[in-house]
């Protein structure tokens, strides 16, 4: 009798260190997600409490500006889902993994966009995306019918592809043996944080490097003025709000000719 | 020869990678400093002050309390790796306190940081877009005071953080949330003369404002001798109770792992 109580308080001992394990676990995930949550909300907030006190940003309120950064996390949360192997790329050709992956029968690039992708990213920079979207997207004045929505989902295809094109053209500097990762950090991350805010309030210098060099102008900035037309969009050309969702796949074609181009260097220099 | 030059050539390639980071950091800083002053000069559109505070404070505030913040750095991960790879029984062992070898650690780098990324950043940005001077000596030297009782409070807060990781997996989530409250509530990047009232008022009873934006009143001279004492004397209280927290949490946490037979 003695013995089967034992077997049953030890058991018992078992079951509650496992579900102790398996809280703690969620409890860290979900501290997690909030953490990222929290971290990229950071920025929105602080606009939203500086905006109190002055209302307007060059024309734009809160809500427009809302919309304008819900855009960059929206197109990132899409982007992360396919482009993770890219934005990891450098690591896989300094660990070696390339020469294996180059041996296969299937293309390099297909092999390394789905290698990976970073789910908590995507949903944290998504599911903010679709939060700010969900608040300022009644509030700016926009009539959302057939021709406003389709110019939206093109827009937004464009800007996953845009980033996608810097994230292949970052990448293809790994086959000249270059580090990229602080590229990457100068080049994209600071150029999407510029991007954050209307770039009309940016120095010429700015404007230009956010509109050819790294063009995050066409993922937020030109679209948004296409559905709303501000007043500070007379200092750009107007052109540019209406070749916005068509510049994604040209500047994505010219990455993408450069990256085989950076493979073909690599493969003919003996590896 | 060869050979000598291939070690040169490494050394020369290593020093050049860190001096690409180092210029990498002082453009990041800058860039930093650079778009909030862009978003604020657009918010201002054109005038000299708004609330009574001229733009230059505003530029002052970011060149100084957000250049700083690139350079306080704090290991919040120091005893959860100690945790995870089992020295911390090493470290309880030692005669040397564990806590005061970390904070010299970090005061190297804080120091190291200091010169080569605050400096340059200071450099840079005061040129291009100009910085108030101290409102006198004698505001300079209760500046560098205030400065280090900031950094103090930051480094208490630090050390709770690293105290949670005798109970939670993972530190980074507390970390992260904890700089996010800092970057929201501390001035960095939205000044708190600016900041709503009655958020302003709660923040005033937290450890937030004690650490860049106190230090900042007293370099703007905007505190009298008084008052620079009264807020000097707050900010030591956050330091002492937050440090006696850590302190009751590093026993605490002591008695669950030595309790587990480590």
């Amino acid at each position: 009798m003695s013995e089967i109580v034992d077997t049953l308080s030890m058991y018992l001992y078992y079951v509650r260190n496992t579900v102790k394990a398996w809280f703690q676990y969620k409890l860290d995930a979900c501290l997690r997600s909030f953490a990222v949550f929290m971290r990229e909300a950071a920025g929105i907030i602080i606009i939203y409490l500086t905006l109190k006190s002055f209302k307007l940003l060059n024309g734009w309120n809160t809500a427009e500006l809302f919309f304008l950064y819900s855009i960059l996390f929206l197109t990132y949360g899409i982007l992360i889902i396919f482009f993770t192997g890219l934005r990891d790329f450098e690591f896989t050709v300094s660990k070696g993994d390339l020469d294996r992956i180059l041996l296969r029968p299937r293309g390099i690039l297909f092999q390394v966009l789905s290698s990976n992708s970073d789910w908590f990213a995507a949903i944290g920079h998504g599911g903010l995306g679709i939060l700010l979207f969900v608040i300022s997207a009644n509030k700016i004045g926009i009539v959302w019918n057939f021709s406003t929505i389709a110019y939206y989902v093109a827009v937004i295809i464009s800007g996953v592809l845009l980033q996608g094109a810097m994230f292949l053209i970052i990448a293809s500097f790994s086959f000249y043996f270059i580090r990229t990762g602080n590229i990457r950090a100068f080049f994209y991350y600071n150029g999407r944080n510029f991007a954050g805010y209307p770039i009309s309030i940016y120095p010429k210098l700015i404007r230009i490097l956010l509109i050819y060099v790294v063009p995050f102008a066409f993922v937020n900035y030109f679209p948004v003025q296409y559905l709303l037309r501000k007043d500070d969009m007379s200092q750009f050309p107007v052109a540019f709000i209406y070749i916005a969702p068509f510049i994604g796949i040209v500047y994505y074609t010219i990455a993408y000719a450069f990256w085989r181009f950076s493979l073909k260097q690599y493969k003919s220099s003996g590896n | 020869m060869t050979p000598y030059l291939a070690y040169f050539k490494i050394s020369f390639k290593q020093n050049t990678v860190y001096r690409i980071e180092w210029v990498l950091g002082i453009v990041n800083t800058c860039v930093q400093i650079f778009i909030l002053i862009a978003i604020w000069k657009a918010l201002y559109s054109g005038q000299r002050a708004m609330n009574g505070i001229d733009f230059s404070v505003i530029a002052t505030n970011f060149i100084i309390s957000l250049g700083l913040s690139n350079v306080f750095y704090t290991n919040d991960f120091a005893i959860q790796r100690k945790l995870n790879d089992g020295s911390i029984a090493n470290e309880l062992l030692k005669p040397i306190d564990f806590r005061k070898i970390l904070l010299a650690n970090n005061l190297g780098e804080i120091v190291f940081k200091f010169f080569s990324n605050f400096i340059p950043s200071l450099i840079i940005t005061s040129l291009a877009i100009g910085i108030l001077p101290p409102a006198g000596i004698l505001a300079l030297f209760f500046y560098a005071i205030s400065m280090v009782l900031g950094f103090a409070v930051l480094w208490s807060i630090s050390l709770i953080v690293q105290m949670t990781a005798f109970w939670i997996i993972n530190v980074w989530s507390v970390s992260t949330i904890k700089d996010v409250f800092i970057r929201v509530l501390s001035g960095i990047a939205l000044p708190l003369w600016f900041m709503p009232k009655p958020l302003l008022k709660i923040i005033e009873y937290t450890p937030f404002d004690s650490i860049y934006h106190i230090p900042m009143q007293i370099y703007l001279g905007q505190l009298g001798l008084a008052e620079i004492g009264f807020s000097m004397m707050k900010q030591i209280i956050w330091v002492a109770v937050l440090y006696g927290i850590s302190v009751f949490m590093w026993h605490r946490g002591k008695e669950k792992i030595i309790m587990q037979g480590g």
